[in-house]
């Protein structure tokens, strides 16, 4: 019984709409959890209830094992990272980053040596008289972060964080943030509706679709392995086959294009994009319907309209729930 | 080319410098300097410069006045600050349809003139009137309580009157907050007490503080609202300034308690501004 955070069956509705379905969640100290789901499943309500700023209709929220489901917000020693950062406009960097510690009677002289040190944890030594105001994103972005962790809450949620940055800062920052949660050994659990995020920088990901848990794994394993169609769509972008009454996913990339050729299925090139560095080639299949493979490079000897065998190499095709 | 332009936009605020020099420069310079003159015999005021006006001022009953005229209008400013920021702070937390209503609910009464309005008060207030009625009614007393021409009357009266203009400056201040930051201030162990001081409160700080402005001043003036809810048991400085021109015809002396007034409400203004840190007052400077 050591896990940081534990969910059990939680369950929420907003105006009858139900957003939760009975989640069930646990995370290990120190561990990084990512939960993935596109917009309208669930992910930022899941985060509010452990915060405390929403209350479960039914479940129960463990903290070290002790009940915090109907805790105020401020006594649970969670802390969020919002997702517009929410910064308190009216006070300067080093009030912003000091706040929880100011709440909690911490003396000024140390106060001010924490923001210090905080500061230069997140790299923006000097930034104390700053206003949020004067702030690029990528630096609010790091204040936020920053005023988060300065008391070493237990468990740390970030609401997609990185959400509102350009793809370069979000690249830098994904490694960043992972470096800063080793360093500080707090608990993250991240919302993202990236994959790729999701697989850079998670020790585990859930994969949420309509207030539920889909699938709970490591990178690799959500990867290789997914455990439904959704799954498989969602990180991987694979494709769906229904074939002897099995349902198969197989990464574009796996897919095997032969002009005239045999194989497990055949079909037509419909068209070819140029996307994410990767040459698309969507193929329209009689029995399975549109199929996408990608290749390298930016052009394929294959043209719309071209009659093509469709194979995999043995294990590339993965059997998954539809 | 860029001079042109200047000259244009120039040109177009004319009317604007026009309007503001005849309508509210001119009369004030007027104002000064017909208080540093004399009354004449009979009517008007000779051109003889005196400071006989400011030096009756200080005579104990006219100080006693604005003493009085301050008191009232701190009272009723609390009393309006009290209400009005509750109100005008829970009303930007309505949904947008109900916002809409209250606002329409607020502005009603400006339809109907301040001071039939105030008639109305009149009757609530009288002796078994409305109110006298109600309290019996329900057996809170046994003996009329004769509110009307008293001091509560008046201060009700103001409260009435200035209400609005609190509630809708805390409210367009409120509207404005982001309450993730009041969300984020709990989640880093703020009660809701000390979430509501040092985030909610210091954000709407400039509607209540433009608040305060706009019912503490007009209530030194309001002269109306103490003549007729306070018979004349409660003289404030708008009722003497009224009194002395219209009634005694001493102009300059009116002029010199008017200068004295605004001169006094304007260093509030800055005592204010400069005490609170704010230097953007919604609405108003």
């Amino acid at each position: 019984m050591d896990e940081i955070l534990e969910l059990r069956g939680i369950r929420k509705a907003f105006g009858g709409t139900p957003v939760l379905n009975g989640i069930d969640l646990t995370v290990q100290p120190g561990e990084f959890i990512t939960l993935l789901g596109s917009s309208g499943c669930g992910k930022t309500t899941t985060l509010r209830i452990i915060s405390g700023l929403e209350t479960p209709d039914s479940g129960t929220v463990l903290l070290e094992g002790a009940d915090v489901t109907h805790a105020e917000p401020n006594k649970r020693g969670v802390h969020t990272v919002f997702q517009n950062y929410a910064l308190f406009p009216h006070m300067t960097v080093e009030a912003n980053i000091g706040y929880s510690l100011k709440i909690r009677g911490v003396k000024k002289p140390e106060i001010k040596s924490r923001v210090r040190e905080m500061l230069e944890l997140v790299q923006l030594e000097g930034f104390e008289a700053r206003m949020p105001g004067e702030l690029s994103g990528g630096q609010r972005q790091r204040v936020a972060i920053a005023r988060s962790v300065i008391d070493s809450p237990k468990v740390l949620l970030l609401d997609e964080p990185l959400g509102a940055l350009d793809l370069q800062l979000r690249r830098m920052m994904q490694v960043e943030l992972k470096r800063l949660q080793k360093k500080l050994g707090i608990t993250f659990i991240y919302i993202t509706h990236d994959q790729e995020e999701a697989i850079n920088m998670s020790d585990r990901i859930a994969v949420m679709r309509d207030g539920l848990f889909e699938q709970i794994g490591t990178p690799n394993e959500i990867y290789d392995h997914p455990k439904t169609a959704f799954v498989a769509r969602f990180v991987g972008s694979a494709n769906i086959l229904h074939l002897g009454g099995k349902c198969l996913a197989v990464r574009s990339e796996a897919l095997d294009l032969k002009r005239g050729g045999e194989g497990y299925l055949t079909g037509v090139v419909r068209e070819k994009t140029f996307a994410g560095g990767m040459l698309r080639i969507t193929v329209d299949t009689e029995s399975c319907g549109e199929l996408v493979a990608s290749r390298h490079g930016i052009d394929s000897p294959l043209a719309p309209g071209d009659a093509v065998g469709i194979a995999w190499a043995d294990g590339a095709a993965v059997e998954v729930e539809p | 080319m860029k001079r042109a332009k200047f000259k244009k936009e120039a040109l177009m605020l004319l009317p604007l410098y026009l309007f503001t020099l005849v309508f509210i420069v001119g009369p004030l310079v007027y104002m000064v300097i017909l208080s540093f003159l004399q009354r004449a015999e009979t009517w008007g005021v000779t051109s003889e410069f005196t400071l006989k006006n400011y030096l009756d001022i200080l005579e104990p009953v006219y100080l006693q006045t604005f003493a009085e005229s301050f008191k009232l209008a701190i009272i009723s400013t609390v009393l309006i600050m009290l209400i009005g920021y509750p109100f005008g702070y829970f009303m930007a937390k309505l949904t947008a349809k109900w916002k809409k209503r209250t606002m329409m609910l607020l502005m009603i009464p400006f339809w109907t003139s301040s001071l039939i309005r105030l008639y109305g008060w009149i009757i609530i207030f009288r002796a078994n009137g409305v109110f006298d009625k109600m309290l019996m009614g329900l057996g809170i007393t046994d003996a009329p309580l004769k509110l009307l021409y008293t001091y509560p009357a008046v201060v009700v009266g103001m409260v009435y009157a200035l209400l609005p203009f609190m509630i809708f400056s805390v409210y367009s201040s409120a509207e404005k907050l982001d309450w993730s930051l009041i969300e984020a201030a709990r989640d880093l162990g703020a009660s809701r007490i000390r979430a509501f001081l040092t985030v909610t409160l210091k954000l709407t700080l400039p509607g209540l503080l433009s608040g305060v402005i706009l019912s503490f001043i007009p209530s030194m003036g309001l002269f109306f609202i103490a003549d007729i809810l306070g018979g004349n048991k409660v003289v404030l400085v708008g009722s003497l300034i009224q009194n002395q021109l219209m009634k005694a015809h001493n102009w300059p002396f009116a002029a010199a308690l008017a200068v004295i007034l605004t001169i006094l409400t304007s260093v509030m203004i800055a005592l204010y501004r400069k005490l609170s840190g704010v230097k953007d007052l919604e609405g108003i400077v």
